[in-house]
């Protein structure tokens, strides 16, 4: 890309492994803009100093993810969203703040119940996962599953609580 | 798109499992992510759609229960602090915090509230038998129903953490970075998103923009700034948290860093010419005294000549003109 640069580690790993990055932007929404996105990654690489990297791909492909993610949110529909959120939460006309608190913590109890509902292990798996921030194999490890059967558990919960999501936002 | 109901439910419920895998941040499959990707133009925009249902469902978390009866945290002021430390909200066991910024949005929450002016020092025991040191000019705040997870706002704190498997220590900066104890001693200073973490005991696990740090103990991490990528380095361990017994111990630290230290822990201002503030400085300092005798120790030990400022002091060039 820049070949009078003299890149090392991680952004020669960059360069090495442009095309695997290109398919992964192009297929992430990133289209006939994934050159464009690639080396807006190459520059935020060169431009950190080096760091201790257990996975230096792994890290360059998060990267990717990031951005993809932070280009969709950008583009459509930042306002549309927030708007829908906030009237699904509050309803269009906003309440008072003791009114939200009282929505919120209705909202949340109903949420508990229809996890603890899932069953122990995917309510435990939910918890260690979203509320501890435990990754996804030291779950496994905890609970004595494979790694597979935890992200079946995680996909168990997050469904049984996105129809209730939408059910509060047909309410 | 002509798609039937049933297939459109697998689309939707395989888009949910990618993105849970994928939210993992230690997810390595990026290739079989790629393919599926691939398969189907109509694979990303199912992905968009389970990203945005899964922080819709992670959003459903983020409201406290109601205030607990008895509040978790206690706070038992140390001997020698004087009492005017003691925060009457905290006390009460919940404060409701007018948040200023918003990445906290704290408006609905009970929160536990302490701050500390310059030169001050304050003592936070934790129910669970964890115990906060906050350095002066420090904020940190946590939800009364969540007391092991720490927002760090401002300055400089020690951890001692009661380790306690099930429920993991975490103490997160405005940026979003994540520090999650692993049975330890540690110390963190952010100074606007500028972060330096020092493990004494123990383990600290970093986590940031997709990269998980081990810190073991006499490893330091420091973070020039919110965006900059965090660097390891090895430090004394006996040394961490030293400001606490009287000494600030820097290991190739820019004097801005140093004058910022000082003036966290003597409660004065002490500002630096910018010509001298990237000069590095490895020693220590010695709090011991009034704040004029330190500062005057100090002095000769940085190479530079000090003047006075207001109610505190300028750090400048040796051969600098007098002000």
């Amino acid at each position: 890309m820049e070949p009078d640069s003299k890149p090392d580690g991680i952004a020669r790993l960059l360069v090495e492994e442009r095309a695997r990055l290109l398919r992964f932007l192009a297929a992430r929404g990133a289209g006939d803009e994934a050159e464009d996105v690639l080396h807006e990654l190459w520059q935020r690489v060169v431009a950190t100093p080096s760091q201790p990297l257990a996975d230096p791909l792994a890290y360059l492909f998060r990267a990717a993810e990031n951005v993809m993610r932070d280009r969709s949110r950008s583009a459509i529909s930042r306002e549309r969203r927030q708007q829908a959120w906030h009237e699904a939460s509050f309803g269009a006309h906003e309440e008072a703040t003791g009114e939200r608190v009282l929505i919120a913590r209705q909202r949340l109890r109903e949420a508990e119940a229809v996890l603890a509902a899932q069953g122990p292990r995917v309510s435990t798996a939910f918890r260690r996962y979203r509320l501890d921030g435990v990754g996804q194999a030291v779950i496994a490890r905890e609970l004595g599953v494979s790694v597979s059967s935890v992200e079946k558990d995680l996909q168990k919960a997050y469904r049984a609580l996105s129809r209730l999501r939408e059910k509060f936002d047909a309410e | 798109m002509g798609m039937s109901a049933e297939s459109d439910d697998l689309l939707r419920e395989d888009a949910r499992l990618w993105a849970i895998r994928v939210s993992d941040p230690a997810f390595a499959d990026w290739d079989a992510f790629a393919a599926w990707l691939e398969q189907d133009p109509a694979h990303n925009a199912a992905y968009e759609a389970a990203l945005d249902d899964l922080e819709g469902v992670d959003a459903l978390f983020d409201v406290p229960p109601a205030p607990l009866p008895s509040p978790a945290p206690a706070y038992v002021p140390p001997a020698r602090v004087p009492r005017r430390w003691r925060m009457p909200a905290a006390a009460a066991g919940v404060a409701l915090l007018a948040a200023g910024g918003s990445w906290l949005a704290l408006d609905h929450r009970a929160q536990q509230d302490y701050a500390t002016a310059p030169g001050e020092r304050r003592t936070v025991d934790l129910a669970d038998g964890s115990r906060i040191v906050l350095n002066g000019g420090t904020r940190l705040t946590f939800d009364a129903a969540r007391p092991r997870e720490i927002a760090m706002l401002q300055g400089e704190a020690l951890f001692e953490v009661r380790h306690d498997q099930a429920r993991p220590f975490v103490v997160t900066t405005k940026d979003g970075a994540r520090l999650v104890d692993v049975g330890t001693v540690f110390n963190v200073v952010n100074r606007d998103g500028a972060l330096d973490v020092a493990v004494a005991e123990g383990a600290v696990d970093y986590r940031g923009s997709g990269a998980v740090i081990r810190l073991a103990a006499g490893d330091m991490l420091t973070r020039a700034s919110a965006t900059a990528t965090p660097v390891k380095r090895t430090v004394d361990p006996g040394a961490v948290g030293g400001w606490r017994s009287g000494f600030l111990q820097f290991t190739d630290a820019p004097l801005r860093t140093v004058a910022e230290d000082l003036a966290r822990n003597l409660g004065k201002p002490v500002v630096i010419d910018d010509a001298l503030a990237a000069r590095r400085f490895s020693g220590t300092i010695v709090l011991d005294g009034a704040p004029d005798a330190v500062m005057a120790r100090v002095a000769p030990l940085l190479g530079a000549r000090l003047v006075r400022d207001g109610e505190g002091w300028r750090i400048t060039r040796p051969d600098g003109p007098p002000r």
